[in-house]
C-alpha cells in the first residue's frame, strides 16, 4: 500500500510537471500552429537557473524561482522574435526545421556553459511554506503513520494547481485570453478587429516559457537530480503527446494530459515494466506508445473538438 | 539537372574522375594535400559519400515531398544491426553475401518506414516529426536494453569486414591442456591469484594451413608460397597475459582471414568466443579465442577441446581499401542515379505537388497517402544500407556511432543544399561532413603571448571548452561545440538562405544586404522606431 | 438520377460546422454540356458547397449524385482523389498552384490520375511516357493561351496567366464536370474577355462547366443557368435575365432598402 501510495505521488507530480510543460506547447499550437520544439529546451534552462540561483547565488527558494521564471521568459520572447516571426509565412517544414535547430542550439549552449556533466539540484531545507503544509495534512505528526505525502508534494502541488487555474482564468476571463482565443481562431480577422498579434503572440511564449520554468525548478525541487543539458528532451515529447492527447489547442486538455502520461509513465516503470520484465527505462516507450494510439483513434484528443487539418 | 553540358554536370564529372583516382593517389595525394595526409582525406572523402547516400535517402521525404523527419538515424541503427547479426553467421559469408545483406536490411528498414508513418498519413507534418522522434528513441532504447541481441551499450564489434570470396578448410580438433600450479612467488599486486598456468596443446604446433581440395588454383599458388617452415600462415599459440588470464590465441599472417570457433569440454571454467580474426603483419597479435581466468581457479590440471573450423576470406573490402572506397562509390552513383530518375517522373511530381499543396494535389487525383508510404519505405531502405555501409566502414555497431546527432547531422547535409535539389544535397553533404571534420581537428594558434595564455588557463565556462593551453600555444578545439553551430546553421539558414548555399537558377537573395535589411528592422522594433504591421 | 440530361444532382446537401450551417438543404441539377454560374453575395457558402462537392469537406447530410464515365456514382461516399479520377476538376478562389514546380509540370500533374506508373516504372526511366505527357501538357497549356511558357516556375507567371495554368492543370485531370471558383477575380476586362472564349472553348470541347463568379457581366454573357445561395440557402434560380431581375437576389446583394430603378440591369 506505502509502495503504491508512493507511486502515485510520484506519478501526480510528475504529471503536474508533465501539465505544465504541455501548456506550453498546446498554448503555442494554438496560436501559431507550430510545434515549438525549443520548449523541452526552456524547461531545462529553468531547471539550471535554479540551479545556479540557489546553489551558485545563495539566493533563496521563492528568488530563484523568480529568476528561472523571469529568466525563461525572457528567453522565450527571444526565440520567438528572432527564430519564429521571421518563419511566419514560411512553409511548415522551413519552420519546423527552424525550431529543431533552436532546440539543438540551446541545449549545446546549456551543454558549453554548464558543462556535460548532470548535476544535483541543492538539497533544500524545508520552508516555512512546506512545514505549514505538511502540519496541516498529517495534523502535526512528522512522517507518522501509514500515509505519508512529503511537504515538497504538497508544496509544489500547490503552485502547480494555483498556476494552472490563474492561467485558465486568464485564457477564459481576461482581455488578452480573449485575444489568445482569438489570434488562434484566425489571425486575419483578429487583427483586422484591432489586436495586435505580435504582441499576443509574445506573450503566449512567454507565458508557455514561464511555466515551463516552474516545470523545471519543481522538477529539481522534488526529484533533484540529473540536472544535465539534454533534460529536456524526453519531458519535451512526452509533454507534446500530452498535449496532443489532452487536444492540441486545448488548455484543460493539456493539464489532463500532462497528468495522464505521468501516471502511464509512473505505472509502467513501477508496475508494468517489472512484470514484463522489461527494463525500466521502456517506461517512456509507453508513453510514446500511446501518442501514437491518440494519433490513430483520436488525432483531435480527449478533449479536442477543432477538426483535423487535411493536409 | 539541366543538360548534360552545364557547368554542374562537368563538374560532377570532374568530381567522379577525382573520386575515382583517389585511391590510387597514394603518396602523390600526400604531397598534394599535406596538411591532411593522403589516408586522412580518402577516409573524408568516403565518410562524405557514405553521407551523400543517406541525405539522398532523406531528401527523398524532407527535400521532395516536404515532411520532416527527424529520426533518420533509426533506420541506419536498424540497417547496420540488422546486417551485422546476418553477416556474422557463417551462413551468410560467401561472394557478393554484402549486397544481399544490405538489401535485406535495407527491406527491414523499409517496412518500419512504412509502418512508423502510415498513422500520421492524414495528419500534418508537425505529428509526423514527433512521431519519427519518438520512434528513433525506442530504437535506441531497444538497443540499449536488448543486450542480448545487440550487445547493449558496447555494441558489436569483431564482425568480419566484406570480402570478395570465402574459402573452407577441414576442421581440426585441438585438445588444450592448462597445468595450474602455485606461483613460488606466491600472490604479488600484478598476479593477486598467485597462481601459474602452463599449457600444452595437441597436436602441437597446429598448423591450419590446409586446402580444402576444390580450392581455387589462385588460392592454393598463395598458399603454397607459405607454410609452417616459412612461418608464414595461420598458427595456433598459447598466450599467458598478466598471469591473471591464459589466453589461446590464433595468429594469423596477411593475406588470410581466419575465423574459428572453440568448444569447452571437460571441468574447465573457461569460456569459448567465437571470434573471426584478421590477417596482420607479422608477429601482431590477435584477439583471444579462449581464455581462463586465474583467480576463479585452483590447482590442478584443466582441459579443454578446440574444434576450429577455419575459413579465409580473401579480398577484404575496409576502410582504407580502394576497393572498399569504390563500393561505396558504386552503391553512391546508383543512389544518385534512382533518386534523380525518381525526381523526374510522375511519382516526384507527386511528391512535389504533395509537398507544395497537399488539397489541391489531392483534387488532381494524387492519393497522398499512397504516394508518402512510398517516399517512406524509399528513404526508409536507403537508410539501412547506408546504416550497414557504416557498420562495415566501423567494424563496430554501438549506441555511440549511431545517437541523435546522427539524424541532425544527415539533415544539416540537406537544409544545406537547399532541401529538395539534388545537386544542393551533393553539395550540403561536402560542405557539411567537410566542415565537421574539419571542426574536429584541433587548431593551433601557436606564439600566443603570455597574458592571454594566463587568461584561459583561468577562465572557466564555454572559454574552457574550446581553448586549452598547450605548450606551443593555445589550441582551439570545435568539436564540442559542433552541434552548436548545426543548430545555428539550420536557424540562419531556414531563415536567410532556405534555398541552401547554392539555390537552384540563382534565386537566393544576396546574403550581406538582406541580413543588415533584417537587424535594422530587429533594431527598429526594438526601440519602437518602425511599427510592425499587425500580424504579419 | 432523375433526369438523363443531367450530369450532377445535388439533393438536400448541408453542411455543418459546430454551429454554422455554411450550406443548408441545397439540391441543384447541372444539366451536361451546359454552363452553369452559383452567385451569391461573400459568405454565402458557394465554396462551401465546392468544396462539399469535391468532398475536401463532408457534408452533414445529402446526397450528391453524378455521371462519371463509368457510370452514376455517389460523391458523398468518395474520397477527393477518385472523384477527381471519376472526371469532377476544379480551380481554387485563391489560386493553389504549385508554386515550386514549373508551368508544365503543374499541367503534368494534373495528368496524374489518368496516367499509370509508379515506383518501378519510375526508376525504369518510363521515357516513352514522359514524352506523350509532356505532348499531352504543351497541348493543354496552348489550349489555354499559355504556349512557349512552359519552361518558366509557375510563380513568375501573372495573376492572370496563373489562374490560366490553373484551369489548364485542372483539364488535364480530363473532367467532364470543371468547377471554377471565381476564375475571374482580379482581371481587368481584357483578361475577362479572354476568359470568356476560354470557357466557351472548353464547353465546345465537351465539358460542362460549374462556376462561381462576382462578376455580374460575365455571368450574364456566358451562363445557361444560374443559382444564387445566400446564407448557405438556394433563394433563386433560373436563366440569367430572370434571376438578375428577382427582388430576392437584389435584396441579398444590396440589401432589403434598395429598390432599384425600372429596367436598370444589374
Amino acid at each position: 500500500m506505502d509502495f503504491f501510495l508512493n507511486q502515485l505521488l510520484n506519478a501526480l507530480l510528475l504529471g503536474g510537471i508533465y501539465a505544465l510543460i504541455a501548456v506550453g506547447y498546446t498554448l503555442v499550437y494554438g496560436i501559431v500552429k507550430l510545434v515549438n520544439f525549443a520548449h523541452g529546451e526552456v524547461y531545462m534552462i529553468g531547471a539550471f537557473l535554479g540551479v545556479v540561483a540557489i546553489s551558485s547565488l545563495g539566493l533563496p527558494f521563492w528568488a530563484g524561482l523568480a529568476l528561472a521564471v523571469l529568466g525563461c521568459g525572457l528567453l522565450g520572447l527571444l526565440i520567438e522574435y528572432l527564430a519564429y516571426r521571421p518563419m511566419r509565412q514560411a512553409p511548415r517544414l522551413a519552420a519546423l526545421i527552424t525550431a529543431v535547430g533552436v532546440s539543438l542550439f540551446l541545449q549545446n549552449l546549456a551543454m558549453l556553459v554548464w558543462g556535460s556533466e548532470p548535476r544535483a539540484f541543492p538539497a533544500l531545507a524545508p520552508s516555512g511554506e512546506e512545514h505549514f503544509f505538511q502540519r496541516a495534512i498529517l495534523g502535526g505528526r512528522d512522517g507518522a503513520g501509514a500515509v505519508f505525502i512529503p511537504g515538497k508534494f504538497v508544496f509544489i502541488w500547490s503552485i502547480t494547481l494555483a498556476l494552472m487555474l490563474l492561467l485558465d482564468w486568464t485564457v477564459q476571463r481576461t482581455t488578452i485570453g480573449k485575444a489568445m482565443r482569438a489570434c488562434s481562431l484566425d489571425k486575419g480577422a483578429a487583427a483586422l478587429m484591432g489586436i495586435d498579434v505580435n504582441r499576443v503572440i509574445s506573450f503566449t511564449f512567454v507565458l508557455g516559457a514561464a511555466m515551463a520554468a516552474v516545470a523545471g525548478v519543481s522538477y529539481g525541487l522534488y526529484i533533484g537530480s540529473q540536472i544535465g543539458f539534454r533534460m529536456g528532451v524526453y519531458p519535451g515529447v512526452i509533454a507534446f503527446s500530452a498535449a496532443v492527447l489532452g487536444g492540441i489547442g486545448n488548455l484543460r486538455g493539456a493539464f489532463l494530459g500532462g497528468v495522464i502520461m505521468g501516471l502511464v509513465e509512473v505505472g509502467a516503470r513501477a508496475y508494468l515494466c517489472p512484470w514484463l520484465e522489461i527494463s525500466g527505462g521502456y517506461s517512456v516507450a509507453f508513453a510514446f506508445a500511446i501518442l501514437i494510439g491518440v494519433i490513430l483513434v483520436r488525432p483531435t484528443g480527449i478533449l479536442g473538438s477543432s477538426a483535423v487539418d487535411r493536409s | 539537372m539541366s543538360g548534360w553540358r552545364s557547368r554542374s554536370a562537368q563538374f560532377l564529372l570532374a568530381l567522379l574522375l577525382f573520386l575515382l583516382a583517389l585511391p590510387w593517389l597514394g603518396p602523390a595525394g600526400a604531397e598534394l594535400l599535406p596538411a591532411t595526409g593522403h589516408g586522412r582525406l580518402m577516409e573524408v572523402c568516403l565518410l562524405i559519400l557514405i553521407y551523400v547516400i543517406l541525405a539522398l535517402g532523406l531528401n527523398v521525404v524532407v527535400g521532395f515531398t516536404g515532411l520532416l523527419d527527424l529520426g533518420y538515424v533509426a533506420f541506419m541503427t536498424v540497417g547496420a544491426y540488422t546486417s551485422v547479426l546476418l553477416y556474422r553467421q557463417p551462413e551468410w559469408q560467401f561472394t557478393g553475401s554484402f549486397f544481399v545483406v544490405a538489401f535485406i536490411a535495407g527491406l527491414h528498414c523499409a517496412l518500419w518506414g512504412v509502418l512508423r508513418g502510415a498513422p500520421t498519413l492524414r495528419l500534418t507534418g508537425d505529428y509526423y516529426a514527433i512521431v519519427t522522434l519518438a520512434f528513433a528513441e525506442i530504437v535506441f532504447l531497444l538497443v540499449l536494453n536488448e543486450s542480448w541481441l545487440t550487445g547493449g551499450p558496447s555494441g558489436i564489434k569483431g564482425y568480419p569486414p566484406i570480402a570478395l570470396s570465402y574459402q573452407e578448410a577441414p576442421a581440426r580438433q585441438v585438445e588444450l591442456r592448462l597445468r595450474v600450479s602455485p606461483d613460488p612467488r606466491g600472490s604479488t599486486p600484478e598476479n593477486p591469484s598467485g597462481l601459474t598456468a602452463e599449457p600444452s596443446f595437441t597436436p602441437q604446433d597446429l598448423w591450419l594451413g590446409e586446402l580444402s581440395p576444390d580450392a581455387s588454383p589462385g588460392l592454393r599458388r598463395r598458399y603454397e608460397r607459405s607454410s609452417p617452415d616459412s612461418g608464414a600462415g595461420p598458427e595456433l599459440r598459447f598466450r599467458n597475459w598478466d598471469g591473471q588470464m591464459a589466453f589461446v590465441e590464433l595468429e594469423a599472417q596477411a593475406p588470410w582471414v581466419v575465423l574459428g570457433s572453440g568448444v569447452i569440454d571437460g571441468e574447465s571454467p573457461g569460456s569459448a568466443v567465437q571470434i573471426p580474426m584478421e590477417g596482420r603483419e607479422p608477429g601482431a597479435f590477435l584477439k583471444p579465442l579462449i581464455y581462463w581466468d586465474l583467480a576463479l581457479l585452483s590447482p590442478g590440471e584443466y582441459r579443454a577441446e578446440i574444434r576450429l573450423e577455419p575459413r579465409f576470406a580473401r579480398q577484404v573490402l575496409k576502410d582504407g581499401t580502394p576497393g572498399f572506397f569504390y563500393l561505396v562509390l558504386l552503391l553512391a552513383l546508383i543512389t544518385l542515379g534512382a533518386v534523380t530518375l525518381l525526381h523526374h517522373s510522375r511519382l516526384g511530381r507527386a511528391w512535389a505537388a504533395i509537398k507544395a499543396d497537399p488539397v489541391s494535389a489531392r483534387s488532381c487525383g494524387i492519393q497522398v497517402g499512397g504516394e508518402k508510404m512510398i517516399a517512406f519505405a524509399f528513404s526508409g531502405f536507403v537508410g539501412g544500407v547506408g546504416g550497414s555501409l557504416m557498420a562495415f566502414k566501423f567494424l563496430i555497431v554501438s549506441t555511440n556511432i549511431f545517437d541523435f546527432w546522427s539524424s541532425i547531422v544527415v539533415l544539416c547535409c540537406i537544409v544545406l543544399g537547399g532541401m529538395g535539389n539534388i545537386r544542393g544535397v551533393l553539395i550540403g553533404a561536402l560542405c557539411f561532413i567537410g566542415l565537421g571534420e574539419l571542426l574536429r581537428e584541433p587548431y593551433l594558434f601557436a606564439g600566443v603571448s603570455d597574458s592571454t595564455r594566463a587568461w584561459v588557463e583561468n577562465s572557466g565556462g564555454i572559454v574552457k571548452q574550446i581553448l586549452s593551453v598547450k605548450e606551443e600555444g593555445v589550441e582551439l578545439n570545435l568539436a564540442r561545440t559542433r552541434y552548436l553551430f548545426f543548430g545555428l546553421i539550420l536557424v540562419l539558414f531556414m531563415i536567410f538562405r532556405p534555398g541552401g548555399l547554392l539555390p537552384p537558377g540563382g534565386r537566393g537573395k544576396p546574403l550581406l544586404p538582406e541580413l543588415r535589411q533584417r537587424l535594422t528592422a530587429l533594431a527598429g522594433d526594438l526601440f519602437h522606431l518602425r511599427k510592425d504591421p499587425p500580424g504579419a | 438520377m432523375r433526369d438523363p440530361a443531367h450530369i450532377l444532382e445535388a439533393e438536400g446537401i448541408t453542411v455543418q460546422f459546430g454551429g454554422v450551417r455554411a450550406v443548408a438543404g441545397v439540391s441543384l441539377a447541372i444539366h451536361e454540356g451546359s454552363i452553369t454560374a452559383l452567385i451569391g453575395p461573400n459568405g454565402a457558402g458557394k465554396t462551401t458547397f465546392f468544396n462539399a462537392l469535391t468532398r475536401l469537406v463532408q457534408p452533414t447530410s445529402g446526397r450528391l449524385r453524378f455521371v462519371a464515365a463509368e457510370g452514376e456514382v455517389e460523391l458523398t461516399t468518395m474520397p477527393p482523389d477518385h472523384i477527381a479520377r471519376a472526371g469532377i476538376a476544379r480551380t481554387f478562389q485563391n489560386i493553389r498552384l504549385f508554386t515550386d514546380l514549373s508551368v508544365l509540370d503543374n499541367v503534368k500533374v494534373g495528368l496524374h490520375g489518368r496516367t499509370r506508373g509508379g515506383f518501378w516504372r519510375a526508376l525504369a526511366g518510363n521515357r516513352a511516357e514522359e514524352q506523350r505527357l509532356t505532348g499531352a501538357a504543351l497541348e493543354y497549356l496552348d489550349f489555354v493561351g499559355l504556349a512557349q511558357r512552359e519552361a518558366e516556375q509557375s510563380d513568375s507567371l501573372s495573376y492572370g496567366e496563373q489562374r490560366k495554368l490553373e484551369i489548364a492543370r485542372a483539364l488535364a485531370c480530363g473532367p467532364r464536370l470543371l468547377l471554377l471558383d471565381e476564375p475571374a477575380a482580379g482581371m481587368n476586362p481584357q483578361e475577362t474577355q479572354a476568359l470568356v472564349e476560354l470557357i466557351r472553348r472548353i464547353r465546345r470541347a465537351g465539358v460542362t462547366i460549374l462556376l462561381i463568379e462576382h462578376d455580374m457581366k460575365l455571368v450574364m454573357r456566358i451562363s445557361d443557368f444560374v443559382y444564387v445561395l445566400d446564407h448557405g440557402e438556394l433563394i433563386a434560380q433560373g436563366e440569367p435575365a430572370l434571376v438578375q431581375k428577382d427582388a430576392r437576389v437584389i435584396e441579398a446583394y444590396l440589401g432589403p432598402q434598395y429598390r432599384p430603378p425600372a429596367g436598370e440591369a444589374n
